[in-house]
């Protein structure tokens, strides 16, 4: 009776492990991409982001992927953002103060920055990608997981304050603080290149 | 630009930059997400079940000493027994009259120091 019990699932038992391998597949196939492209923007190393995403696809398979295909998307990133945390902790003292250095420079760059409203209304199109993401590399590791889940991969300010475990208060400031730091970024170095033209049309 | 603008621009920004990967990323990603997936598709090994395991010896030997230092000592020789004490753990009753419970006692104890001579 047992036997036949076993040889009459066990078909049923291979078919639902198979379904769950697809789904598994289908939704890694999904996140990878996105997700180095955050671990890149964020280490500026695509070695080490590749190692994050690796990483943050077994720990998921591992510990969550048996959660509810709902909470599959949150989970991985919130692993992704703490592999990317640990990343930030661990790299050298060194790195971090040329880091610092490099973040007060552009907080001072952007605190010397016209404040008048109007110059934003001429940020328009002419944004481009690698203008984008120089300015996004002037944020701070922080500010940066902040605006990707929130403004790029749409998640609400209480899932990513769930994420990066703080509140939903200190989420709504990284963002708006961030938004602010790349708009006026990108305005002053389109500023800039426009006065960089109009010198040379001078000559 | 609003800043709702902006963060729109930016989102189609970002996804064409995903959009933008290289054939050599994409393989390697590919390969990061087939290791993944070979965890999940193996049955657990021996290694995962280790930590239970470390678990269980370690409940295991707890309770192999309670019962150890929760075992009663053994009875102390008849000589060292207080006939008195012995009598009202028997009978609390019998404290009320301790002369004739230490004769009783007593008596018992010549009647069978006579039956064990002879």
């Amino acid at each position: 009776m047992v036997f036949l019990y076993t040889l009459k699932d066990q078909p049923l038992d291979r078919a639902c492990v198979e379904d769950q391998q697809t789904l598994l597949d289908r939704f890694l196939s999904e996140v990878e991409r996105p997700a180095f492209r955050m671990a890149d923007i964020s280490t500026r190393n695509p070695d080490d982001a590749l190692d994050i995403v690796q990483d943050a696809m077994i720990k998921w398979v591992q510990k969550y992927s048996h959660k509810p295909q709902k909470e599959w998307r949150p989970l991985f990133y919130t692993i992704l953002n703490s592999r990317i945390t640990d990343y930030h902790r661990k790299t050298t003292l060194t790195g971090r103060l040329f880091s610092w250095l490099g973040s007060d420079e552009a907080l001072a760059q952007i605190d010397a920055a016209p404040s008048s409203a109007g110059p934003f209304e001429m940020l328009s199109e002419q944004i481009t990608l690698e203008r984008f993401l120089a300015a996004l590399d002037q944020l701070s590791a922080r500010q940066q997981q902040v605006f990707m889940l929130r403004t790029w991969q749409g998640f609400s300010v209480a899932e990513t304050a769930k994420m990066l475990t703080c509140s939903e208060g200190s989420i709504k400031t990284h963002l708006s603080r961030a938004t602010d730091k790349l708009m006026n970024h990108i305005h002053q170095n389109q500023g800039c290149g426009d006065r960089h033209n109009q010198d040379n049309s001078d000559d | 630009m609003t800043k709702k603008a902006f963060n729109h621009k930016a989102k189609g920004l970002l996804d064409d930059h995903v959009d933008g990967l290289d054939a050599a990323t994409l393989s390697k990603l590919h390969q990061a997400r087939n290791e993944a997936l070979a965890l999940a598709a193996k049955p657990i090994s021996f290694a995962a079940y280790s930590g239970w395991l470390g678990v269980g010896a370690m409940a295991a030997s707890l309770v192999v000493g309670v019962v150890y230092f929760n075992q009663l000592p053994p009875p102390l020789p008849a000589i060292y027994e207080d006939p008195v004490q012995q009598a009202a753990a028997q009978e609390i009753e019998l404290m009320d009259d301790l002369d004739f419970v230490a004769w009783l006692v007593l008596e018992e104890d010549d009647v069978n120091h006579v039956d064990s001579s002879t």
